[in-house]
């Protein structure tokens, strides 16, 4: 089962330029919205500095909820299919155990799975959570940059 | 929501700065913008003690065109008075009230506007073209009524007060005549 491929790079591609795309639009609408009040003011401007203000810590709390979680998420995750994509895989028979919990790296959360992989444990992340590994079940495993990138149940005779 | 709480504790900072920086920005900006033009407002400066500024918004309500009336003050017998004098009074004043004997000691000509006589005219003696003396009417004095009425807001001594047009005044002509319509206004002020 192919858990990360060239599809989920441009997948990942397109929703960060969604993203973005989404806060340009907002960037002109927040802009106008304060000049007018701001141009349009009164000498007794009081309500119109307090539409300004409330409206420019709408946007800016929403800048930086923008940048700091969901551009920055969409931007490591992208990075992540790009750099697990480009990297050579390598495919080995490994030994589901357990399954331990999130770890996250470079922004992206992971599910951590340890396998026997030549008789040693080893720790195999998987973007993908929960995964219908068994416990003492034999797998093909194709692992790109330390990453879980396709998976296969073999017979147990290979 | 989970991710937005989360980003609340780890980027408070960032959120505390823009919300400083909104409310400062938008301010400061309004305030620039909205800020009176030298038209719109009347710089009065008083030699002596301001008890009550209260003045200022009492002055700028009787007038439709003003925005503003600011008040400077500065005791003729402070070591500061003629530096605060020379800068405030001539540079940066519509209206100027000094007591008699300060006037006097002031060269007018050049200084003060000079002005057609209506009232207790405050006078300085100068030489004209043919090197005769003449009197020239530089400000007009404050009739004891005004005074009484004033003595709400400013601290006047025993001496008679005068009210002057500084020269670099916007408001003697340059750009309105404000100055003079707020001297007649001083001068007829009688306590509501």
């Amino acid at each position: 089962m192919q858990i990360v491929g060239e599809e989920d790079l441009k997948a990942a591609v397109s929703a960060r330029k969604r993203l973005g795309a989404l806060y340009a639009a907002l960037c002109p609408l927040y802009l106008a919205a304060v000049l007018v009040l701001f141009f349009l003011s009164p000498h007794a401007y009081t309500w119109y500095m307090v539409g300004n203000i409330l409206l420019t810590l709408a946007f800016g709390g929403y800048s930086v909820y923008f940048f700091t979680v969901r551009f920055f998420d969409a931007r490591c995750y992208e990075k992540y299919v790009e750099r697990v994509v480009n990297a050579i895989s390598a495919k080995e028979y490994g030994v589901f155990l357990r399954r331990e919990g999130t770890v996250t790296k470079e922004g992206v959360p992971f599910e951590a799975l340890i396998f026997t992989v030549r008789g040693d444990e080893r720790e195999i992340l998987s973007v993908k959570r929960d995964l219908p590994f068994t416990a003492g079940e034999k797998y093909v495993l194709e692992v790109s940059a330390g990453v879980l990138t396709k998976y296969e149940v073999t017979d147990g005779t290979v | 929501m989970e991710r937005f709480k989360a980003s609340l504790r780890t980027e408070w900072f960032k959120y505390l700065i823009v919300a400083v920086l909104s409310v400062v920005v938008w301010v400061f900006a309004f305030g620039m913008y909205h800020a009176p033009q030298a038209y719109e407002k009347i710089s009065v400066f008083f030699a002596g003690n301001v008890k009550d500024y209260s003045f200022e918004k009492v002055a700028a309500d009787a007038f439709e065109e003003l925005r503003k009336v600011e008040l400077s003050s500065a005791d003729p017998n402070a070591n500061t008075f003629a530096h605060k004098y020379e800068l405030v009074a001539f540079n940066g004043s519509d209206v100027v009230i000094l007591p008699e004997s300060v006037a006097a000691g002031t060269l007018c000509n050049g200084s003060f506007v000079e002005q057609e006589p209506c009232g207790e005219m405050f006078t300085q003696t100068e030489k004209d073209a043919n090197g005769c003396d003449v009197e020239v009417a530089y400000g007009v004095y404050l009739p004891e009524e005004a005074m009484a009425a004033l003595g709400k807001y400013f601290t006047f001594g025993n001496e008679r007060y005068v009210v002057l047009i500084p020269g670099s005044s916007l408001n003697a002509g340059t750009l309105t005549r404000h100055a003079f319509e707020f001297e007649k206004w001083l001068v007829g002020y009688v306590q509501a």
